[in-house]
Protein backbone atom coordinates (compact mmCIF):
# COMPACT_ATOMS: atom_id res chain seq x y z
CA UNK A 1 0.00 0.00 0.00
CA UNK A 2 1.53 3.75 -1.22
CA UNK A 3 2.23 6.16 1.31
CA UNK A 4 -1.20 8.04 0.03
CA UNK A 5 -3.21 5.20 0.56
CA UNK A 6 -2.00 4.51 4.22
CA UNK A 7 -2.76 8.25 4.70
CA UNK A 8 -6.20 7.71 3.67
CA UNK A 9 -7.07 5.02 5.48
CA UNK A 10 -5.73 6.49 8.40
CA UNK A 11 -7.98 9.29 8.04
CA UNK A 12 -11.20 7.08 7.34
CA UNK A 13 -10.45 5.47 11.11
CA UNK A 14 -9.74 8.92 12.91
CA UNK A 15 -13.12 10.41 11.75
CA UNK A 16 -15.02 7.47 12.29
CA UNK A 17 -16.10 7.39 8.63
CA UNK A 18 -17.79 4.18 7.55
CA UNK A 19 -15.05 4.27 4.80
CA UNK A 20 -12.70 2.99 7.76
CA UNK A 21 -15.15 -0.84 7.35
CA UNK A 22 -14.41 -0.95 3.62
CA UNK A 23 -10.51 -0.67 4.56
CA UNK A 24 -10.89 -3.44 7.02
CA UNK A 25 -12.58 -5.50 4.34
CA UNK A 26 -9.90 -4.79 2.26
CA UNK A 27 -7.07 -5.52 4.01
CA UNK A 28 -6.21 -8.03 7.07
CA UNK A 29 -6.09 -6.80 10.38
CA UNK A 30 -3.12 -7.45 11.19
CA UNK A 31 -1.75 -5.48 8.26
CA UNK A 32 -3.85 -2.23 9.17
CA UNK A 33 -2.30 -2.68 12.91
CA UNK A 34 0.97 -2.63 11.33
CA UNK A 35 0.15 0.40 9.06
CA UNK A 36 -1.77 2.01 11.25
CA UNK A 37 -0.53 1.53 14.47
CA UNK A 38 -0.71 5.84 15.16
CA UNK A 39 -4.55 5.90 13.72
CA UNK A 40 -5.75 3.47 15.91
CA UNK A 41 -3.98 5.28 19.06
CA UNK A 42 -5.59 8.65 17.69
CA UNK A 43 -9.42 6.41 17.68
CA UNK A 44 -8.12 6.22 21.41
CA UNK A 45 -7.69 9.52 21.89
CA UNK A 46 -11.15 10.90 20.08
CA UNK A 47 -13.03 8.49 22.58
CA UNK A 48 -11.21 10.02 25.41
CA UNK A 49 -11.38 13.37 24.52
CA UNK A 50 -15.33 12.80 23.72
CA UNK A 51 -15.65 11.85 27.09
CA UNK A 52 -13.49 15.09 27.91
CA UNK A 53 -16.09 17.08 25.72
CA UNK A 54 -18.79 15.42 27.33
CA UNK A 55 -17.26 16.48 30.80
CA UNK A 56 -16.91 20.11 29.47
CA UNK A 57 -20.62 20.62 28.56
CA UNK A 58 -21.93 19.17 31.53
CA UNK A 59 -20.02 21.58 33.83
CA UNK A 60 -20.76 24.11 31.31
CA UNK A 61 -24.68 23.37 32.76
CA UNK A 62 -23.57 23.75 36.16
CA UNK A 63 -21.89 26.91 35.43
CA UNK A 64 -24.95 28.32 33.63
CA UNK A 65 -26.71 27.32 37.06
CA UNK A 66 -24.56 28.57 39.22
CA UNK A 67 -24.28 31.82 37.38
CA UNK A 68 -27.76 32.68 37.10
CA UNK A 69 -28.93 31.48 40.43
CA UNK A 70 -26.41 32.28 42.62
CA UNK A 71 -24.04 34.22 41.70
CA UNK A 72 -21.71 34.90 38.51
CA UNK A 73 -18.71 33.52 38.55
CA UNK A 74 -15.52 34.33 37.59
CA UNK A 75 -13.83 33.72 35.21
CA UNK A 76 -17.35 33.16 33.63
CA UNK A 77 -18.74 32.79 29.76
CA UNK A 78 -22.02 33.57 30.33
CA UNK A 79 -22.90 36.23 28.32
CA UNK A 80 -25.16 39.24 29.51
CA UNK A 81 -28.64 38.10 28.91
CA UNK A 82 -30.09 41.39 28.84
CA UNK A 83 -32.91 39.71 30.40
CA UNK A 84 -35.73 41.89 32.03
CA UNK A 85 -38.98 42.82 30.40
CA UNK A 86 -41.36 45.69 30.43
CA UNK A 87 -44.35 45.25 33.02
CA UNK A 88 -46.59 46.94 30.40
CA UNK A 89 -47.14 46.81 26.61
CA UNK A 90 -46.00 50.28 24.68
CA UNK A 91 -45.32 52.05 28.67
CA UNK A 92 -41.94 51.44 29.64
CA UNK A 93 -40.54 52.11 32.94
CA UNK A 94 -36.52 53.14 32.86
CA UNK A 95 -34.31 53.42 35.59
CA UNK A 96 -32.73 56.98 36.11
CA UNK A 97 -29.54 57.94 37.73
CA UNK A 98 -28.38 61.79 38.42
CA UNK A 99 -25.35 62.45 40.33
CA UNK A 100 -25.12 66.16 42.14
CA UNK A 101 -22.48 67.57 44.29
CA UNK A 102 -22.79 70.66 46.52
CA UNK A 103 -20.06 73.30 47.49
CA UNK A 104 -19.72 75.01 50.54
CA UNK A 105 -21.91 77.93 49.49
CA UNK A 106 -24.15 75.87 49.00
CA UNK A 107 -24.41 75.63 45.42
CA UNK A 108 -25.40 72.17 43.66
CA UNK A 109 -23.74 71.00 40.76
CA UNK A 110 -25.38 68.00 38.29
CA UNK A 111 -21.87 65.45 37.67
CA UNK A 112 -21.28 62.86 35.17
CA UNK A 113 -19.97 59.92 36.24
CA UNK A 114 -16.66 60.45 34.56
CA UNK A 115 -16.33 63.45 36.88
CA UNK A 116 -16.52 61.56 40.05
CA UNK A 117 -14.46 58.50 39.63
CA UNK A 118 -13.22 58.61 35.98
CA UNK A 119 -11.33 55.23 36.02
CA UNK A 120 -14.36 52.92 37.43
CA UNK A 121 -16.98 55.54 35.38
CA UNK A 122 -18.55 52.37 33.77
CA UNK A 123 -18.91 50.72 37.46
CA UNK A 124 -20.43 53.54 39.11
CA UNK A 125 -23.90 52.50 39.25
CA UNK A 126 -23.05 49.25 40.86
CA UNK A 127 -20.48 51.19 42.82
CA UNK A 128 -23.09 53.50 43.99
CA UNK A 129 -25.38 50.44 44.98
CA UNK A 130 -22.18 48.75 47.10
CA UNK A 131 -22.07 52.74 48.65
CA UNK A 132 -25.59 52.80 50.01
CA UNK A 133 -25.25 49.44 51.31
CA UNK A 134 -22.24 50.20 53.56
CA UNK A 135 -23.89 53.82 54.60
CA UNK A 136 -26.85 51.61 55.75
CA UNK A 137 -24.51 49.45 57.41
CA UNK A 138 -22.69 52.22 59.20
CA UNK A 139 -25.69 53.90 60.36
CA UNK A 140 -27.52 50.41 61.88
CA UNK A 141 -24.20 49.82 63.77
CA UNK A 142 -23.86 53.61 64.94
CA UNK A 143 -27.36 53.15 66.61
CA UNK A 144 -26.77 49.64 67.70
CA UNK A 145 -23.72 49.93 69.60
CA UNK A 146 -22.26 45.98 69.16
CA UNK A 147 -19.07 44.19 70.22
CA UNK A 148 -16.07 45.43 70.37
CA UNK A 149 -15.28 43.48 67.74
CA UNK A 150 -18.13 44.69 65.75
CA UNK A 151 -16.90 48.58 66.47
CA UNK A 152 -13.46 47.38 65.17
CA UNK A 153 -14.63 46.10 62.27
CA UNK A 154 -17.20 49.62 61.85
CA UNK A 155 -13.90 51.74 62.27
CA UNK A 156 -11.68 50.01 59.13
CA UNK A 157 -15.16 50.83 57.06
CA UNK A 158 -15.74 54.13 58.48
CA UNK A 159 -11.61 54.73 57.25
CA UNK A 160 -12.29 52.60 53.67
CA UNK A 161 -15.42 55.20 53.30
CA UNK A 162 -13.11 58.85 54.27
CA UNK A 163 -10.22 57.37 52.15
CA UNK A 164 -13.08 57.05 48.87
CA UNK A 165 -14.74 59.88 49.74
CA UNK A 166 -10.91 61.94 49.55
CA UNK A 167 -10.49 60.48 46.41
CA UNK A 168 -14.15 61.62 45.16
CA UNK A 169 -13.39 65.05 46.56
CA UNK A 170 -9.51 65.17 44.99
CA UNK A 171 -11.21 63.86 41.72
CA UNK A 172 -13.81 66.90 41.65
CA UNK A 173 -11.12 69.77 42.43
CA UNK A 174 -9.24 68.97 39.56
CA UNK A 175 -12.11 69.36 37.24
CA UNK A 176 -13.42 72.39 39.17
CA UNK A 177 -10.70 74.25 40.85
CA UNK A 178 -12.24 76.77 41.83
CA UNK A 179 -14.96 74.66 44.07
CA UNK A 180 -14.88 72.80 47.44
CA UNK A 181 -17.53 70.09 47.39
CA UNK A 182 -18.87 69.08 50.75
CA UNK A 183 -21.81 66.56 49.92
CA UNK A 184 -22.77 64.00 47.35
CA UNK A 185 -26.08 63.71 46.01
CA UNK A 186 -26.67 60.54 44.69
CA UNK A 187 -30.91 61.02 42.76
CA UNK A 188 -32.25 57.60 41.99
CA UNK A 189 -35.66 56.74 40.41
CA UNK A 190 -37.92 55.48 37.71
CA UNK A 191 -39.67 57.26 34.94
CA UNK A 192 -42.62 56.14 32.54
CA UNK A 193 -42.25 56.85 28.72
CA UNK A 194 -45.22 56.13 26.47
CA UNK A 195 -43.83 54.87 22.91
CA UNK A 196 -46.45 55.74 21.27
CA UNK A 197 -46.42 59.64 22.41
CA UNK A 198 -42.82 59.81 22.60
CA UNK A 199 -42.74 62.16 25.30
CA UNK A 200 -38.24 62.40 25.35
CA UNK A 201 -38.45 63.37 29.15
CA UNK A 202 -40.88 60.98 30.46
CA UNK A 203 -43.42 60.84 33.87
CA UNK A 204 -41.51 60.50 36.89
CA UNK A 205 -42.85 57.72 38.67
CA UNK A 206 -40.63 57.60 41.97
CA UNK A 207 -37.26 59.65 42.95
CA UNK A 208 -35.23 59.20 46.28
CA UNK A 209 -32.01 61.08 46.90
CA UNK A 210 -29.37 59.46 49.57
CA UNK A 211 -26.72 61.85 50.64
CA UNK A 212 -23.04 61.10 51.33
CA UNK A 213 -20.87 63.60 53.04
CA UNK A 214 -17.60 63.86 50.88
CA UNK A 215 -15.49 66.35 53.37
CA UNK B 1 -25.89 11.12 22.80
CA UNK B 2 -26.47 10.69 19.00
CA UNK B 3 -25.48 14.52 18.31
CA UNK B 4 -22.12 13.74 20.04
CA UNK B 5 -21.54 10.77 18.30
CA UNK B 6 -21.81 12.84 14.89
CA UNK B 7 -19.58 15.63 15.72
CA UNK B 8 -16.16 15.81 14.11
CA UNK B 9 -13.21 17.41 15.40
CA UNK B 10 -11.21 17.21 12.83
CA UNK B 11 -13.19 19.35 10.98
CA UNK B 12 -12.19 22.20 13.60
CA UNK B 13 -8.70 21.23 12.79
CA UNK B 14 -6.73 24.17 12.19
CA UNK B 15 -2.93 23.34 10.84
CA UNK B 16 0.41 24.70 14.08
CA UNK B 17 1.19 27.37 10.92
CA UNK B 18 -2.12 29.19 10.89
CA UNK B 19 -2.42 28.69 14.14
CA UNK B 20 0.90 30.43 14.35
CA UNK B 21 -0.19 33.19 11.86
CA UNK B 22 -2.86 33.90 13.98
CA UNK B 23 -0.74 34.42 17.14
CA UNK B 24 0.88 37.07 15.16
CA UNK B 25 -2.71 38.54 13.96
CA UNK B 26 -3.63 38.36 17.27
CA UNK B 27 -0.91 40.48 19.27
CA UNK B 28 -0.69 42.81 16.16
CA UNK B 29 -4.62 43.60 16.57
CA UNK B 30 -4.74 43.57 20.57
CA UNK B 31 -1.26 46.15 20.00
CA UNK B 32 -3.14 48.60 17.22
CA UNK B 33 -6.54 48.51 18.59
CA UNK B 34 -6.94 47.46 22.26
CA UNK B 35 -3.47 47.86 23.66
CA UNK B 36 -2.86 45.89 27.04
CA UNK B 37 -4.69 47.39 30.36
CA UNK B 38 -3.60 48.79 33.38
CA UNK B 39 -4.28 47.53 36.80
CA UNK B 40 -1.67 50.08 38.08
CA UNK B 41 -4.38 52.60 39.17
CA UNK B 42 -6.43 50.01 41.83
CA UNK B 43 -5.42 50.49 45.16
CA UNK B 44 -6.73 50.77 48.59
CA UNK B 45 -8.51 53.57 47.75
CA UNK B 46 -10.96 51.81 46.40
CA UNK B 47 -11.22 49.10 49.20
CA UNK B 48 -14.67 50.98 50.38
CA UNK B 49 -16.28 49.70 46.91
CA UNK B 50 -14.59 46.27 46.98
CA UNK B 51 -17.56 43.64 46.12
CA UNK B 52 -15.61 40.77 44.12
CA UNK B 53 -17.97 37.51 42.62
CA UNK B 54 -18.40 35.12 45.61
CA UNK B 55 -17.02 32.50 43.34
CA UNK B 56 -13.68 34.01 42.19
CA UNK B 57 -9.77 34.28 43.37
CA UNK B 58 -10.38 38.20 44.19
CA UNK B 59 -13.05 36.30 46.88
CA UNK B 60 -10.02 35.02 48.62
CA UNK B 61 -9.28 38.61 49.51
CA UNK B 62 -10.97 41.31 52.17
CA UNK B 63 -9.60 44.32 50.61
CA UNK B 64 -8.03 44.97 47.52
CA UNK B 65 -4.12 44.29 47.21
CA UNK B 66 -1.75 46.51 47.54
CA UNK B 67 -0.73 49.39 44.95
CA UNK B 68 2.54 47.58 44.14
CA UNK B 69 0.74 44.39 43.29
CA UNK B 70 -0.94 45.97 40.08
CA UNK B 71 1.88 47.22 39.30
CA UNK B 72 3.97 43.80 39.17
CA UNK B 73 0.68 42.53 37.39
CA UNK B 74 0.57 44.93 34.63
CA UNK B 75 4.27 44.74 34.06
CA UNK B 76 4.25 41.56 34.03
CA UNK B 77 1.16 40.96 32.09
CA UNK B 78 3.15 43.40 29.29
CA UNK B 79 6.28 41.53 29.46
CA UNK B 80 4.15 38.19 28.98
CA UNK B 81 2.08 39.81 26.44
CA UNK B 82 5.42 40.59 24.00
CA UNK B 83 6.87 37.20 24.74
CA UNK B 84 4.05 35.28 23.05
CA UNK B 85 4.17 37.61 20.48
CA UNK B 86 7.94 37.11 19.65
CA UNK B 87 7.40 33.23 20.41
CA UNK B 88 9.63 32.48 23.12
CA UNK B 89 8.32 29.69 25.66
CA UNK B 90 5.03 30.51 23.66
CA UNK B 91 3.54 27.72 24.92
CA UNK B 92 3.89 28.62 28.62
CA UNK B 93 3.95 32.81 28.37
CA UNK B 94 0.67 32.05 26.71
CA UNK B 95 -1.00 30.34 29.27
CA UNK B 96 0.45 32.79 31.79
CA UNK B 97 -0.68 36.03 29.95
CA UNK B 98 -4.02 34.45 30.23
CA UNK B 99 -4.01 33.91 33.90
CA UNK B 100 -2.68 37.50 34.20
CA UNK B 101 -5.37 38.75 32.18
CA UNK B 102 -7.89 37.14 33.80
CA UNK B 103 -6.69 38.02 37.52
CA UNK B 104 -6.29 41.61 36.94
CA UNK B 105 -9.80 41.60 35.45
CA UNK B 106 -11.04 39.83 38.37
CA UNK B 107 -10.38 42.81 40.47
CA UNK B 108 -11.32 45.40 38.13
CA UNK B 109 -14.85 43.11 38.21
CA UNK B 110 -14.70 43.45 41.52
CA UNK B 111 -16.76 46.73 41.49
CA UNK B 112 -19.32 45.03 40.74
CA UNK B 113 -19.97 45.33 37.33
CA UNK B 114 -18.39 42.05 35.07
CA UNK B 115 -17.57 42.59 31.47
CA UNK B 116 -18.40 39.84 29.28
CA UNK B 117 -15.00 39.32 27.33
CA UNK B 118 -13.46 36.18 28.28
CA UNK B 119 -13.20 34.82 25.17
CA UNK B 120 -10.18 37.51 24.56
CA UNK B 121 -8.69 36.51 27.92
CA UNK B 122 -8.63 32.68 27.22
CA UNK B 123 -7.74 32.58 23.48
CA UNK B 124 -4.18 32.85 24.01
CA UNK B 125 -4.75 29.85 26.21
CA UNK B 126 -6.46 27.57 23.97
CA UNK B 127 -3.74 29.04 21.48
CA UNK B 128 -0.95 28.07 23.39
CA UNK B 129 -1.75 24.47 24.24
CA UNK B 130 -2.75 24.40 20.66
CA UNK B 131 0.80 24.92 19.55
CA UNK B 132 0.42 28.35 18.15
CA UNK B 133 3.96 29.29 19.05
CA UNK B 134 5.13 26.50 17.20
CA UNK B 135 6.34 28.54 13.95
CA UNK B 136 7.04 32.47 13.15
CA UNK B 137 8.68 32.31 16.78
CA UNK B 138 11.91 32.16 18.20
CA UNK B 139 11.21 29.17 19.81
CA UNK B 140 10.90 27.65 15.73
CA UNK B 141 14.29 28.94 15.59
CA UNK B 142 15.73 27.26 18.49
CA UNK B 143 14.34 24.40 17.20
CA UNK B 144 12.53 22.89 20.49
CA UNK B 145 8.67 22.83 19.32
CA UNK B 146 9.09 21.49 15.96
CA UNK B 147 6.55 19.12 16.24
CA UNK B 148 5.52 16.06 13.52
CA UNK B 149 1.80 16.26 12.90
CA UNK B 150 0.76 12.93 14.05
CA UNK B 151 -2.96 11.85 13.42
CA UNK B 152 -2.54 12.39 17.54
CA UNK B 153 -1.34 15.92 17.50
CA UNK B 154 -3.98 16.55 14.65
CA UNK B 155 -6.93 15.02 17.47
CA UNK B 156 -5.52 17.32 19.82
CA UNK B 157 -5.67 20.65 18.48
CA UNK B 158 -8.77 19.79 16.66
CA UNK B 159 -10.22 18.76 20.51
CA UNK B 160 -9.04 22.26 21.40
CA UNK B 161 -10.43 23.89 18.72
CA UNK B 162 -13.71 22.13 19.07
CA UNK B 163 -13.55 22.93 22.72
CA UNK B 164 -13.02 26.41 22.01
CA UNK B 165 -15.91 26.60 19.49
CA UNK B 166 -18.89 24.78 22.69
CA UNK B 167 -17.56 27.85 24.32
CA UNK B 168 -18.32 30.37 22.02
CA UNK B 169 -21.76 28.35 21.39
CA UNK B 170 -22.80 28.03 24.91
CA UNK B 171 -21.69 31.79 25.56
CA UNK B 172 -24.32 32.83 23.06
CA UNK B 173 -27.00 30.17 24.50
CA UNK B 174 -26.12 31.35 28.42
CA UNK B 175 -27.87 34.98 26.90
CA UNK B 176 -30.40 33.03 25.11
CA UNK B 177 -31.87 31.00 27.55
CA UNK B 178 -32.23 33.32 30.24
CA UNK B 179 -34.30 35.63 27.71
CA UNK B 180 -36.51 32.58 27.26
CA UNK B 181 -36.94 32.23 31.07
CA UNK B 182 -37.56 35.85 31.76
CA UNK B 183 -40.31 35.64 29.67
CA UNK B 184 -38.97 37.15 26.26
CA UNK B 185 -40.80 34.87 23.67
CA UNK B 186 -44.17 36.23 25.31
CA UNK B 187 -46.01 37.67 22.25
CA UNK B 188 -46.94 40.83 24.25
CA UNK B 189 -43.65 42.13 25.34
CA UNK B 190 -41.38 44.20 23.04
CA UNK B 191 -38.56 43.10 25.10
CA UNK B 192 -35.77 44.15 22.41
CA UNK B 193 -37.44 47.98 21.95
CA UNK B 194 -37.63 48.07 25.54
CA UNK B 195 -33.58 47.73 26.06
CA UNK B 196 -33.59 49.70 23.71
CA UNK B 197 -34.97 52.75 25.79
CA UNK B 198 -33.34 51.48 28.58
CA UNK B 199 -29.55 52.14 26.66
CA UNK B 200 -31.09 55.44 25.33
CA UNK B 201 -32.40 57.29 28.22
CA UNK B 202 -31.12 55.06 31.10
CA UNK B 203 -27.11 54.84 29.60
CA UNK B 204 -27.48 57.66 27.42
CA UNK B 205 -26.41 55.73 24.33
CA UNK B 206 -27.84 57.76 21.52
CA UNK B 207 -25.22 57.39 18.95
CA UNK B 208 -25.73 56.51 15.27
CA UNK B 209 -29.05 54.63 14.79
CA UNK B 210 -30.48 54.66 18.04
CA UNK B 211 -32.76 57.83 17.94
CA UNK B 212 -34.14 56.28 14.34
CA UNK B 213 -34.99 53.18 15.70
CA UNK B 214 -36.44 54.73 19.33
CA UNK B 215 -38.89 56.45 17.31
CA UNK B 216 -39.51 53.20 14.61
CA UNK B 217 -43.25 51.45 16.41
CA UNK B 218 -43.81 48.30 14.52
CA UNK B 219 -45.28 45.60 16.79
CA UNK B 220 -44.66 42.86 14.02
CA UNK B 221 -40.61 44.12 13.89
CA UNK B 222 -39.62 44.25 17.12
CA UNK B 223 -41.51 41.25 18.52
CA UNK B 224 -39.91 39.33 15.04
CA UNK B 225 -36.60 40.86 16.01
CA UNK B 226 -37.06 39.48 20.08
CA UNK B 227 -37.60 35.66 18.46
CA UNK B 228 -35.20 35.71 15.99
CA UNK B 229 -32.76 36.81 18.77
CA UNK B 230 -33.69 34.16 20.91
CA UNK B 231 -33.73 31.14 17.64
CA UNK B 232 -30.62 32.85 17.25
CA UNK B 233 -28.98 32.66 20.82
CA UNK B 234 -30.23 29.15 21.31
CA UNK B 235 -29.40 27.41 17.75
CA UNK B 236 -25.64 28.89 18.41
CA UNK B 237 -24.70 26.19 20.85
CA UNK B 238 -26.54 23.36 18.61
CA UNK B 239 -24.37 24.76 15.59
CA UNK B 240 -20.94 23.69 17.01
CA UNK B 241 -21.60 20.32 16.44
CA UNK B 242 -21.53 20.90 12.90
CA UNK B 243 -18.57 22.95 11.70
CA UNK B 244 -20.25 24.82 8.64
CA UNK B 245 -23.32 25.35 9.96
CA UNK B 246 -21.11 26.80 13.02
CA UNK B 247 -19.29 28.78 10.46
CA UNK B 248 -22.91 30.15 9.08
CA UNK B 249 -23.78 31.35 12.87
CA UNK B 250 -20.15 32.54 13.07
CA UNK B 251 -21.47 35.18 10.13
CA UNK B 252 -24.36 36.11 11.57
CA UNK B 253 -22.96 36.55 14.70
CA UNK B 254 -20.42 39.26 13.33
CA UNK B 255 -23.93 41.06 11.48
CA UNK B 256 -25.60 40.86 14.80
CA UNK B 257 -22.85 42.85 16.27
CA UNK B 258 -23.03 45.24 13.85
CA UNK B 259 -26.65 46.07 14.16
CA UNK B 260 -26.19 46.02 18.25
CA UNK B 261 -23.26 48.85 17.41
CA UNK B 262 -25.34 50.46 15.58
CA UNK B 263 -29.12 50.50 17.55
CA UNK B 264 -27.34 49.75 21.10
CA UNK B 265 -23.80 51.47 20.72
CA UNK B 266 -22.31 48.17 22.46
CA UNK B 267 -18.94 47.45 21.32
CA UNK B 268 -18.22 43.94 20.55
CA UNK B 269 -15.09 44.36 19.08
CA UNK B 270 -13.10 42.08 20.99
CA UNK B 271 -15.17 39.46 19.84
CA UNK B 272 -14.16 39.61 16.53
CA UNK B 273 -11.02 39.24 16.91
CA UNK B 274 -12.06 35.66 18.64
CA UNK B 275 -14.54 34.52 15.96
CA UNK B 276 -11.03 35.20 13.17
CA UNK B 277 -9.59 32.22 14.56
CA UNK B 278 -12.38 30.13 11.96
CA UNK B 279 -11.79 31.93 8.86
CA UNK B 280 -9.91 29.84 5.97
CA UNK B 281 -6.63 30.45 6.94
CA UNK B 282 -5.55 28.11 3.71
CA UNK B 283 -6.57 30.59 1.58
CA UNK B 284 -5.69 33.70 3.60
CA UNK B 285 -2.07 32.52 3.38
CA UNK B 286 -2.12 31.13 0.02
CA UNK B 287 -3.23 34.86 -0.70
CA UNK B 288 -0.21 36.48 1.23
CA UNK B 289 1.76 34.47 -0.11
CA UNK B 290 1.29 35.51 -4.07
CA UNK B 291 1.03 39.35 -2.90
CA UNK B 292 3.47 40.28 -0.51
CA UNK B 293 6.86 39.39 -0.06
CA UNK B 294 7.12 37.17 3.44
CA UNK B 295 10.49 38.79 4.12
CA UNK B 296 8.85 42.55 4.22
CA UNK B 297 5.94 41.68 6.09
CA UNK B 298 8.24 39.52 8.45
CA UNK B 299 10.29 42.82 8.87
CA UNK B 300 7.36 45.13 8.87
CA UNK B 301 6.09 43.26 11.85
CA UNK B 302 9.42 42.67 14.15
CA UNK B 303 9.53 46.86 13.12
CA UNK B 304 5.94 47.60 14.47
CA UNK B 305 6.36 45.79 17.52
CA UNK B 306 9.74 46.99 18.43
CA UNK B 307 8.34 50.25 18.22
CA UNK B 308 5.34 50.02 19.85
CA UNK B 309 7.59 48.43 22.68
CA UNK B 310 9.98 51.37 22.93
CA UNK B 311 7.15 53.25 22.97
CA UNK B 312 5.99 51.49 26.34
CA UNK B 313 9.39 51.75 27.76
CA UNK B 314 9.52 55.24 27.59
CA UNK B 315 6.31 55.53 28.85
CA UNK B 316 6.50 53.34 32.01
CA UNK B 317 10.07 55.40 32.27
CA UNK B 318 8.36 58.75 32.03
CA UNK B 319 5.69 57.91 34.01
CA UNK B 320 6.31 54.57 35.98
CA UNK B 321 2.64 54.57 37.70
CA UNK B 322 0.94 54.44 34.32
CA UNK B 323 2.09 51.01 33.42
CA UNK B 324 -0.31 49.66 30.46
CA UNK B 325 0.44 49.56 26.92
CA UNK B 326 -1.54 51.98 25.07
CA UNK B 327 -2.65 50.98 21.54
CA UNK B 328 -1.50 51.98 18.35
CA UNK B 329 -5.25 54.03 17.69
CA UNK B 330 -3.99 55.79 20.93
CA UNK B 331 -1.19 57.18 20.09
CA UNK B 332 -2.89 57.89 16.63
CA UNK B 333 -6.20 59.03 16.96
CA UNK B 334 -5.73 61.81 19.45
CA UNK B 335 -3.30 63.04 16.97
CA UNK B 336 -6.25 63.20 14.25
CA UNK B 337 -8.53 64.76 17.13
CA UNK B 338 -10.64 61.90 17.08
CA UNK B 339 -10.13 60.10 20.37
CA UNK B 340 -13.39 59.32 21.18
CA UNK B 341 -14.65 57.07 18.33
CA UNK B 342 -10.86 54.77 18.95
CA UNK B 343 -12.68 51.87 19.96
CA UNK B 344 -15.93 52.13 17.30
CA UNK B 345 -13.62 52.50 14.43
CA UNK B 346 -11.86 49.98 15.41
CA UNK B 347 -15.50 47.50 15.06
CA UNK B 348 -16.72 49.43 11.58
CA UNK B 349 -13.49 48.59 9.75
CA UNK B 350 -13.02 45.16 11.13
CA UNK B 351 -17.09 43.96 11.08
CA UNK B 352 -17.37 43.97 7.03
CA UNK B 353 -13.61 42.30 6.45
CA UNK B 354 -14.26 39.83 9.18
CA UNK B 355 -17.45 39.53 7.37
CA UNK B 356 -16.17 38.95 4.20
CA UNK B 357 -13.50 36.34 5.24
CA UNK B 358 -15.92 34.03 7.23
CA UNK B 359 -17.78 34.61 4.15
CA UNK B 360 -15.31 33.00 2.21
CA UNK B 361 -15.03 29.94 4.05
CA UNK B 362 -18.84 28.89 3.45
CA UNK B 363 -18.12 28.83 -0.34
CA UNK B 364 -16.20 25.72 -0.42
CA UNK B 365 -17.22 22.98 -1.58
CA UNK B 366 -15.63 21.15 1.56
CA UNK B 367 -14.35 22.25 4.86
CA UNK B 368 -10.09 21.81 4.72
CA UNK B 369 -8.98 19.52 7.30
CA UNK B 370 -5.65 18.36 5.44
CA UNK B 371 -2.90 20.49 6.74
CA UNK B 372 -0.87 21.81 3.62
Amino acid sequence: MNKETSRFAVECLVSGNNTANAIHAIFSKKHINNLCKKSYIAIMDRKKYMRIYIAIIVLLFIHLFVGKFYDEPYPSLLFPAFSETPKEKNVFEIKFLKLYVVDNTNDTLLVEKEDLLPLIAIHIPHALETIKLKEEIINDSVNNHGTQKQQRLLNGIVLKKKSLMKLMATTLKQKFPDKTFSWLIINEGVRRYDTKTQNKEGEILSSNKTIIKLL
Amino acid sequence: MKILDRISFSSYFISPKNLSVYRIIYCLLILTFSGLRSYAWIGNDFDYLFDPPKISIANIFNDFPGNNFFIVLTILNVILFFLMFCGLWTKYTSILFSLTCILGANFIYSFGKIDHNILVLITPLIGGLAGWGNYYSIDERRNRSKIELTPRNREYISFLIAVFALFIGFSFFSAGIVKVYKGWWHINVQAIKYHLYLNYYYLGRDKYLAGYFLRFNSVAFWKFLDYFIIFFELGFLVSVFNRKVFQYFLVSAVVFHFIVLLIYNINFSGNLLVYLLFIDWDKLTTYLKRHFKLNSIKYFIIIYASFMLILWIIKFVSEPKLVELPSFMDFFLPAINLPTLADDISAFISIPVLFFILFIHLQKKKLSTVDK
